[in-house]
């Protein structure tokens, strides 16, 4: 079939029709379009704010479970003075007690000042803790080794922090073959005295 | 309700039908004059606008029955369009269809080819028609269309007779369904319509005798399409042959079974073939391109239109699914929005109930997991040492010099040179050492100096003593390592002695004992 011009113009209001539906049908369908997107954008926003919003109900929840399970271990370490600035003056009464306690001849202590600790169990704790060292020396005199492994361990359990005895040594100073009451057995000890404070509370 | 007009054109004039509820309700006849012509012009101008097909019942119409070569698409168009130049030159009438194929030989088509052969009788309506922008749907002729009043009957060779009031006597022959001869005689009243029939069949049969065609075996049938009181007639008249069978079609129960509703009027089939032709339009037989041209138009336009509704339902279909969709999607966020601020109610009333304290849950697990670790990295020295007193009771003749112990993530250096050991035994750090595990615990290492005491310079006793007292520790747990030996037996080492010297002699030894703690 061949189509002249002026057919062209018998058939231009169907054309003008299938152009206008065209135009009229690709408008719907551009703005039912965006209509859903701009839904379907705000429903993916939506779901994700959901999503976050789950898991962090979930991290929370499983958070008070543990710390349900830490937290009065935590509550009692501070109250131990292990985690909570060092109470040097405690630490010296609870060691004159000892010594008195356990009938040492002779005690002399020296402590450097604090330092942060090196040690590899710190390290995941260093994100919230500061977690700090004071070195020491101890120098024991006593009748009898016992007098002294008693005094170290009272010593580890009372002081308020962590009581690290690094290194001893045991000298026997006296004869040992005499029946005299006099010292002994001579200690010098090592011992790093650590506690942990909150990071910003210092 | 289904509505066209129809043009039925015979030799003297032209007649139009309107078409509606499976009847012919109107008619109006145009003669061949100027003033017929002007007013089927007229008619053109006022219904012209749906597409109209013409129906021919003329005298002059050539069939012609040809073997041709099996072709197909252009090569088939171009043999059948010579062929009809070569045949019908002068009309532009003409047709050509192929009606079945040889069995044998070559195979070839058999084609009918079949002209309106006096144009001068189609023309002028037809170009009426043209002029008035008419879409002529197709020029058809009555043989074409009387197949249609022909289904159902299963005879092979058939020779239908129909009246046509305005045309005549139609005598149209069929062999398995296909047209093979037509004539028609004209003015056939129908007061003489029996007497025609009886003379005009004769005649017909005659011819089709000389062409070889009537069936063997069998008679041929011969259908009258008439009505109930011609049929008794021509029963009455028609000559009893065994060649030949006469089947008398009635036309009220052809009209039932076409399902035409119109009045008929005698034996005149001329209603039933509009009708025929108006309920299912065969493609255009004998218009050409030109005369048809504004049907395609019409159908294009159709298509269009058909195109644009599609358009609109296709987009607008999509459109409303698009919006179900946004509005489903709108409801499913306005439900994850309150899912959201549900939870996050309910995170706000569980999180009121934590500790007050600054420090983070992880922290606090990690502050109280570092306070338990650093406090296991001292036990309690009498551990070690109650081990050790354990194993010295069972040798009284070892005599303890000094004792030393320290805590040490590297006990092999323990005594062997001034440990560099850092606070709490943190190895200092070495590229060559792999790094030391967060959750290991350092070794309790134990520098033990002793005596054999007495000593009567019995080196092999005293060097079996202090192997015994390592294999004792061994089996507490302890590993040792002998720093010194009451005599050093290694080759590169440098030995002095003498027997008088007796006396001063004495069996010292170090050992280095050290404990391993699983974490």
């Amino acid at each position: 079939m061949k189509l002249t011009a002026a057919d062209i113009k018998r058939l231009r209001w169907p054309l003008l029709l299938l152009a206008l539906a065209g135009a009229a049908g690709g408008g719907g369908i551009y703005a039912s379009q965006q209509f859903a997107l701009s839904h379907r954008a705000a429903t993916r926003t939506a779901e994700s704010q959901a999503s976050e919003a789950r898991n962090r109900m979930r991290s929370v929840t499983s958070e008070k479970q543990e710390l349900a399970a830490v937290y009065p271990q935590y509550q009692e370490l501070a109250q131990r003075g292990i985690i909570g600035a060092e109470r040097r003056l405690d630490w010296v009464e609870t060691v004159e007690t000892l010594v008195r306690k356990h009938g040492m001849f002779t005690v002399k202590y020296n402590m450097e000042a604090q330092k942060p600790l090196d040690a590899p169990a710190a390290a995941g704790a260093r994100t919230g803790f500061d977690i700090n060292a004071s070195a020491m020396t101890l120098e024991l005199t006593a009748l009898h080794e016992g007098q002294i492994l008693d005094f170290l361990e009272e010593l580890r359990k009372a002081s308020a922090g962590i009581t690290l005895i690094e290194r001893c040594t045991l000298e026997r100073i006296g004869a040992g073959r005499e029946l005299r009451y006099a010292p002994q057995i001579k200690a010098n000890c090592a011992v790093t005295w650590v506690t942990l404070l909150e990071k910003g509370k210092g | 309700m289904k509505r066209q007009f129809l043009i039925y054109l015979t030799a003297e004039q032209v007649s139009s039908h309107l078409w509606e509820g499976e009847r012919l309700v109107s008619e109006r006849s145009y003669p061949a004059t100027d003033e017929g012509r002007a007013a089927f012009e007229g008619f053109l101008r006022r219904h012209g606008r749906e597409p109209i097909p013409l129906l021919t019942d003329l005298v002059e119409e050539d069939y012609r029955f040809e073997g041709v070569p099996h072709l197909v698409g252009p090569d088939r168009s171009a043999l059948f369009g010579r062929k009809l130049e070569q045949y019908y030159r002068v009309t532009p009438y003409r047709h050509a269809s192929v009606v079945g194929r040889d069995t044998e030989g070559r195979r070839d088509d058999r084609v009918v080819f079949s002209a309106l052969t006096n144009p001068g009788l189609v023309s002028p309506w037809v170009e009426l028609m043209g002029r008035a922008e008419v879409p002529l749907r197709g020029v058809y002729s009555v043989p074409l269309v009387s197949r249609e009043l022909l289904a159902g009957m299963r005879s092979s060779h058939v020779l239908l007779l129909t009246w046509e009031a305005r045309a005549g006597l139609r005598q149209s022959y069929f062999i398995n369904n296909q047209l093979r001869f037509t004539r028609l005689t004209g003015n056939v009243d129908h007061d003489r319509l029996v007497e025609r029939v009886a003379s005009e069949t004769t005649l017909t049969v005659k011819y089709l005798a000389s062409l070889s065609l009537l069936p063997t075996g069998h008679p041929l049938d011969i259908c009258i399409l008439c009505d109930a009181a011609d049929r008794e007639e021509l029963r009455a008249r028609l000559r009893t042959d065994p060649a030949l069978r006469h089947v008398f079609l009635d036309l009220r129960e052809l009209a039932n079974r076409l399902g035409y509703r119109g009045e008929l009027k005698g034996s005149d089939a001329t209603p039933l073939l509009l009708h025929a032709l108006a309920r299912k339009p065969p493609p255009n037989q004998y218009g050409s391109a030109e005369h048809i041209h504004y049907f395609s138009l019409w159908r294009l336009r159709r298509g269009l239109l058909a195109l644009a509704a599609a358009v609109m339902v296709a987009t607008g279909a999509w459109s409303l699914y698009q919006v179900w969709d946004g509005f489903r999607l709108k409801s499913r966020a306005a439900e994850l929005t309150a899912e959201t601020r549900s939870i996050e109610d309910a995170h706000r009333r569980l999180t009121a109930d934590f500790p007050k304290t600054r420090v983070s849950t992880t922290n606090i697990k990690l502050g109280v997991a570092a306070a338990q670790r650093l406090a296991a990295y001292s036990p309690p020295p009498g551990e070690l040492l109650g081990r050790l007193s354990a194993v010295l009771d069972a040798f009284p003749s070892v005599q303890v010099g000094s004792l030393s112990w320290e805590t040490s993530f590297k006990p092999e250096t323990v005594g062997a040179a001034s440990s560099a050991a850092g606070p709490t035994g943190a190895p200092p750090p070495d590229a060559a050492q792999p790094p030391v595990a967060e959750d290991a615990l350092p070794a309790q290492v134990m520098i033990l100096n002793g005596e054999i005491w007495p000593f009567n310079g019995d080196y092999r006793g005293a060097l079996d003593l202090v192997e015994r007292l390592r294999a004792a520790l061994a089996r507490k747990g302890l590993e040792t390592s002998a720093l010194k030996l009451p005599l050093d037996l290694r080759p590169e080492a440098t030995l002095a002695g003498g027997a008088d010297e007796q006396a001063s002699r004495r069996a010292l030894f170090s050992l280095r004992i050290v404990w391993r703690r699983k974490a």
